[in-house]
């Protein structure tokens, strides 16, 4: 067994061995065997970047990353003397470095000695506002699985790039029928109009100015809003009847653009015409409307006529002396012997048309003119013939 | 053998080593499911410091109390358990903070590491196996006791080489990972 001597002289001797061979190996490798891995491998793409391809080129050359730990010059300086383009996007707001907390410690996210495929970057997020990107982050907090949402999970490739096929990819494994419509029907640019706040997940169409009642509550959405391709575009979609309807419509632009007159949302076929005049007035059965509303045309309007508001005149304005055989000047000379000046809208005291029904009425005997008013729809024309 | 001998030749500090090594690996082996934690990193951190300070222990402890010998520091068989304890969760920690990567000179540190560790268990027991009594005169060394002296020449050196080592990673490793940072 060797004294304790000679044991201290062993490991003295080994201790200094070790010290000199490493200081040697330190010389050798140019710090190399201080590293602790290996340095990345992969090719940003494009042309070298501060004249290497990748770090690895780097390998043994420990000042090409590592300031001095004198002076004022750190790591990520000499980061960003070789990367240029994150140089240039820290004063950028819309670009990702240009939005990170502290963007300029680029040790905060960036590893290197991970080996040649290794990881180079360790981002948690945290403090991130992903939002001033145009997307946030709110609804997508977990997958549908319930696992936490990494980086990765929708930007694949370098520097963070997005591509959209990243979001059908993902939200088709568990609404395939629904995203392969909504593809079909919106196009697969999601963030034109999805910017990550659940707004959708429980839209009411209702609580817009436009509800969607009866028949249109069935309807696929494209059939008011395509070729909606924006958010902003569908507050674009039309509020009218004719919008959408034009060339549905069976009257031909006669009747006006006024649809809900006699129309509901149900069905075209269950039109109610509240023709306050009575249509068998004269026990004549269906006449035709020109009949009374003389101005009317029984040729159809040409497609494509003027849609600005109702169209009703020609149905407003009416007369009797189609059928009556009154003339204009004794029916005059008649109601002025009974004091009866207005007496140009008929229905104002014939409401109708039933004998004796003006005197029933107690008639107007005093009204000293016409206010030119009717008493509802139908009967805002006026009774005498109109030029 | 008397049963005070034999309660002292227990290897009662190899089942509190081993203790605390599956309790250290019940805390690492969940954390590390998804990669093992870098060495740079805080649990990385912490395992090197202590590992490394349970290694200096080991490494300085017993041989003090060896060459202080009065009365006051204890019995030379407790200080002789705590090296044991120190020497085998000491490095377990270290092997840790490696993170299973052995390059450079860190990598020839963990390999001196595996060399001390592994000649000290066989040392523990070799140690055991010597008859603790003198040779008597004209008396010639048992094989056990041979080996030891072997035992002796390859601990004791390859452990002082790797605290020379370990020294020198820690300074690299607080000046290009800390100064030049």
């Amino acid at each position: 067994m060797p004294t304790p001597t000679s044991l201290t002289r062993w490991a003295a001797g080994a201790a200094a061995f070790a010290a000199v061979a490493a200081l040697a190996a330190w010389l050798a490798t140019g710090g190399g065997i201080f590293s602790p891995g290996a340095l990345h491998a992969g090719r940003a793409g494009g042309a070298p970047i501060g004249g290497v391809a990748s770090h690895a080129e780097l390998a043994g050359e420990c000042a090409a990353c590592h300031a001095p730990p004198v002076g004022a010059e750190r790591m990520a300086d000499r980061c960003l003397f070789c990367h240029t383009e994150v140089r240039a996007e820290l004063g950028d707001t819309t670009a990702l470095h240009g939005i990170l907390p502290d963007a300029e410690r680029c040790l905060a996210c960036h590893v290197e000695h991970r080996g040649a495929r290794g990881v180079l970057t360790e981002f948690t997020g945290e403090g991130f506002a992903h939002e001033r990107l145009g997307f946030s982050l709110a609804a997508h907090q977990r997958t549908v699985d319930g696992r936490p949402f990494s980086c990765s999970g929708c930007h694949a490739g370098e520097r963070f790039r997005f591509e959209e096929a990243r979001c059908v990819g993902c939200h088709t494994e568990y609404q395939r029928a629904f995203v392969a419509e909504h593809v079909r029907a919106w196009g697969d640019g999601c963030r034109a109009c999805h910017d990550g706040v659940d707004r959708f997940s429980d839209f009411r169409h209702d609580s817009l100015v436009f509800r969607l009642t009866g028949s249109h509550a069935r309807v696929e959405c494209v059939l008011c809003h395509a070729p909606v391709r924006t958010l902003a575009a569908f507050a674009e979609a039309p509020e009218t009847c004719v919008g959408c309807h034009r060339d549905d419509d069976a009257h031909r632009g006669r009747f006006g653009a006024d649809c809900a007159a006699c129309h509901g949302t149900t069905a075209w076929e269950d039109a109610e015409l509240d023709h306050t005049f009575p249509l068998d007035h004269g026990g004549e059965g269906v006449i035709p409307c020109v009949t009374c509303h003389t101005q009317m045309s029984a040729a159809p309007r040409p497609r494509g006529g003027s849609a600005g508001g109702p169209d009703l005149s020609g149905f407003r304005a009416y007369t009797c002396y189609g059928c009556h055989v009154h003339a204009p000047a004794r029916i005059r000379e008649e109601h002025l012997d009974e004091g009866i000046r207005d007496f140009r809208n008929c229905v104002s005291c014939h409401a109708t048309g039933t004998k004796d029904e003006a005197e029933d009425s107690g008639g107007d005997r005093d009204r000293g003119r016409d206010d030119g008013r009717g008493r509802g729809r139908g009967r805002s024309g006026r009774g005498g013939r109109e030029a | 053998m008397t049963d005070a001998t034999a309660a002292a030749r227990r290897p009662t500090e190899l089942w509190l080593a081993l203790g605390t090594i599956a309790a250290v690996s019940a805390v690492y082996v969940p954390v590390a499911r998804g990669g093992a934690p870098a060495p740079s990193g805080l649990l990385g951190h912490a395992l090197g410091v202590a590992g490394f300070v349970l290694m200096l222990f080991a490494e300085t402890g017993y041989t003090w109390r060896k060459n202080v010998r009065r009365e006051g520091w204890g019995p030379m068989r407790h200080w002789l358990q705590a090296h044991v304890f120190a020497g085998l969760v000491g490095p377990y920690l270290v092997l840790l903070h490696t993170s299973f990567r052995f390059r450079g000179l860190a990598g020839v540190a963990a390999l001196l590491l595996l060399v001390v560790v592994a000649s000290g268990v066989v040392g523990r027991f070799a140690y055991t196996a010597v008859p603790k009594r003198p040779l008597a005169l004209g008396e010639t060394a048992t094989g056990a006791r041979r080996a030891l002296s072997v035992w002796y020449l390859l601990h004791v050196p390859v452990a002082a080489a790797l605290f020379v080592l370990a020294v020198m990673h820690i300074a690299a490793a607080v000046y290009y990972a800390t100064l030049l940072r």
